[in-house]
């Protein structure tokens, strides 16, 4: 579906307004994920004014998220859109409540790298909560660029990734744990770290249904709780609509 | 050539008389008149069923029948070939463009009056992640979502470039500028700045972090000076002059890590910096009795200051951009020379300047005025104990304000130094203008 498809309405108004929505859901997009590596790298560097950057910038998300969220209502209302319009804007609705929970989530991280700037920094540097970082911000790239593609294979994709963010936060967890056990001093700072990389990894999840919705709209098939394997055969399979 | 016309002419008055000649001997010569008209209907009839066909398949060749129709034919298979040199040349050199464009370094996307892309080159596939051809009609904001590249391309206003992380590649900084051309098309330019970008940020802390680690050695070898020279033991007498020299010096060195420093919290600051209403009379009636202290009484220094025009800005890098301009003032203007500091309104803003009737500056040397070190005349400044930074940093102060330095200068005249800020800056205080009066 792409732009010469959504072109198909006799009203050029409606055209325009699913574009405008579309449009817009992205910048948003984009904001998260800018908040995401903002986040990300205030914690990794103990950049305290970064870090309040990130939390007082949460706002705008949500801002966003609203007007979307209203503009999708009057559009419903007033065209009544069916087929694939429908499900572009019930696929928007889905994706931007994501997108607001992915910002909580980048706030939770600047929040934790507060905390954390009051203690000692360990020898690694968060390596493990950069590179989880990095895997997080990916996938809803990848997410992000599947929907404005409308490209189901790379909507795919993220979802495999998932798998390895999930491995990836264990670790974290695991080496955590032993820490904690090895110094009990420190455990206020491996509870933040643990803190900062399940918002990580709640990040990868929300990434992976935004992927879903894609495959929703794009196929119109409801892919959600099920095993990869067969989300893969789903999205692959020619059928649909 | 014979003309078709002709031809066509004579064979229709061959025909009709050879009807003409069987229907005189045959009888019924009208009819066979028209049987020969009827042969003449078809024969043209397929010729145009010819034509027709060959205009739907374009393919082969049109037979030469002679007469109008092969005139017509031969007409239509020479602009036939002309066309099709034409279209060749036409799409060489379209090839040939559109190869320049794509071997160019920086990646360049092209966008329609929506804004989504119409064509892109290889540098900006590798740059933006583009992908042929499922992204062509596609939104530019879509594919590159930074939020600073949104708003950029929101405001509209493309006088600058904008910087921002390649959504490929964290680590390649690209500098996008977005030239509008045509009608209401934009191409999009990016550049890598990587390595610029790495290097500014290496001259700014290598700047920041030697200020800093010379600081503290210096204060330890000031103070020590300090005290050996300031103490009387007779055996300290002999060393008293080389003392001296060396407390002036490191003074100066001092002077210089100080402004140092200061310089590079000008440049790497952003323009997040507190606001405030500076009275600008008042700080500059004290900047005046500071240089009346500094000349000893050797120039004559006047201020004429509006009251009440005041600046919404920093205080303390106002102050030092505004001294270092008349202690500048003092330091070049020789004994006996009046130095003129005025404030005034001026187009709605205000306008700051200095007057000196000093040493002068030749023309040459204006543009480089700034630049750090830079010194017209080396041995004169080093003896009027300048840092030699001092302009650049009442550049970077005018900068942040908005402003921008002008001097008008003649060898051996004097000098004036000028700064304009414009109106939404200037606040009119009218408590402290009653005050004055």
């Amino acid at each position: 579906m792409d732009k010469a498809h959504l072109g198909h309405h006799i009203s050029q108004q409606f055209n325009a307004e699913l574009e405008d929505i579309r449009n817009r859901v992205l910048a948003m997009g984009g904001l998260v994920e800018q908040q995401i590596a903002d986040a990300v790298s205030a914690l990794v560097q103990g950049d305290i004014e970064l870090c309040e950057t990130v939390i007082t910038n949460d706002y705008r998300v949500n801002a966003m998220e609203v007007a979307l969220d209203e503009e999708c209502a009057h559009t419903l209302a007033r065209r009544q859109p069916a087929a694939s319009d429908l499900r572009l804007i019930v696929a928007v609705v889905k994706t931007i409540t994501d997108l607001e929970r992915i910002g909580d989530q980048a706030e939770k991280v600047a929040r934790m790298g507060l905390h954390l700037t009051a203690m000692e920094r360990p020898k690694n540097h968060y390596l493990e909560i950069q590179s989880l970082g990095v895997h997080a911000r990916d996938m809803l790239h990848g997410a992000l660029d599947a929907f404005a593609r409308m490209d189901v294979e790379a909507a795919v994709q993220v979802a495999q990734r998932d798998v390895t963010v999930d491995h990836e936060y264990e670790g974290v967890m695991r080496q955590m744990i032993t820490f904690m056990m090895e110094d009990p001093r420190s455990i206020a700072r491996s509870l933040d770290i643990m803190w900062a990389a399940r918002a990580l990894e709640r990040i990868g999840d929300h990434a992976r249904n935004i992927g879903e919705y894609v495959i929703y709209l794009v196929k119109g098939k409801d892919v959600r709780h099920i095993s990869l394997e067969q989300m893969e055969k789903e999205a692959r399979d020619s059928g649909g609509v | 050539m014979v003309n078709p016309w002709a031809v066509e002419f004579w064979r229709i008055v061959g025909l009709l008389s050879v009807a003409l000649v069987i229907g005189l001997i045959a009888g019924h010569g009208l009819t066979w008149v028209v049987v020969a008209l009827v042969l003449y209907l078809f024969a043209h009839l397929r010729n145009l069923y010819r034509l027709e066909r060959w205009l739907q398949g374009a393919a082969g060749f049109l037979p030469d029948t002679g007469g109008i129709w092969g005139e017509v034919y031969y007409r239509l298979h020479r602009l036939q070939k002309r066309n099709r040199k034409r279209k060749k040349r036409l799409s060489a050199m379209l090839s040939r463009f559109r190869e320049s464009t794509a071997a160019m370094p920086d990646a360049t996307v092209v966008l329609d009056a929506d804004g989504a892309i119409e064509w892109w080159n290889d540098a900006a596939t590798r740059a933006f992640g583009l992908r042929y051809p499922h992204d062509t009609a596609r939104p530019l904001t879509n594919l590159v979502r930074h939020p600073d590249f949104h708003q950029y391309m929101g405001r509209g206003d493309f006088s600058g470039p904008v910087q921002l992380r390649s959504p490929v590649d964290e680590r390649i900084v690209l500098s996008i500028r977005v030239i509008p051309y045509g009608k209401n098309q934009r191409l999009v330019v990016a550049r890598d700045i990587t390595r610029l970008h790495l290097l500014e940020q290496m001259r700014r802390d290598f700047i920041a972090n030697v200020s800093h680690e010379l600081r503290t050695p210096l204060t330890v070898i000031a103070g020590y000076v300090e005290s050996l020279a300031d103490s009387d033991d007779a055996c300290m007498q002999p060393w008293s002059q080389s003392l001296r020299a060396m407390q002036q010096q490191s003074t100066r060195m001092q002077q210089i890590v100080s402004d140092l420093l200061l310089l590079s919290r000008l440049e790497t600051d952003g323009d997040e910096r507190e606001e405030e209403e500076v009275d600008v009379p008042g700080l500059l009636g004290m900047i005046r009795d500071d240089a009346i202290a500094l000349s000893q009484g050797k120039h004559s220094i006047g201020l004429e200051a509006e009251p009440g025009l005041w600046l919404s800005g920093s205080r303390s890098e106002l102050r030092s951009a505004f001294s270092n301009l008349v202690y500048n003032a003092v330091r070049y203007t020789p004994d006996e020379g009046t130095i003129e500091i005025r404030w005034a309104s001026h187009d709605g803003g205000a306008c700051f300047e200095v007057q000196d009737t000093g040493i002068g500056i030749a023309s040459h040397h204006l543009l480089r005025l700034t630049e750090r070190f830079y010194r017209v005349d080396v041995g004169r400044s080093r003896e009027m104990g300048g840092t030699g930074l001092g302009l650049a940093i009442v550049k970077h102060v005018l900068m942040r304000h908005g402003s921008e330095l002008q001097v008008d200068s003649e060898p051996g005249k004097g000098s004036t130094f000028r700064c304009v800020f414009d109106a939404g800056r200037v606040i009119r205080s009218a408590v402290a203008a009653s005050q004055a009066q």
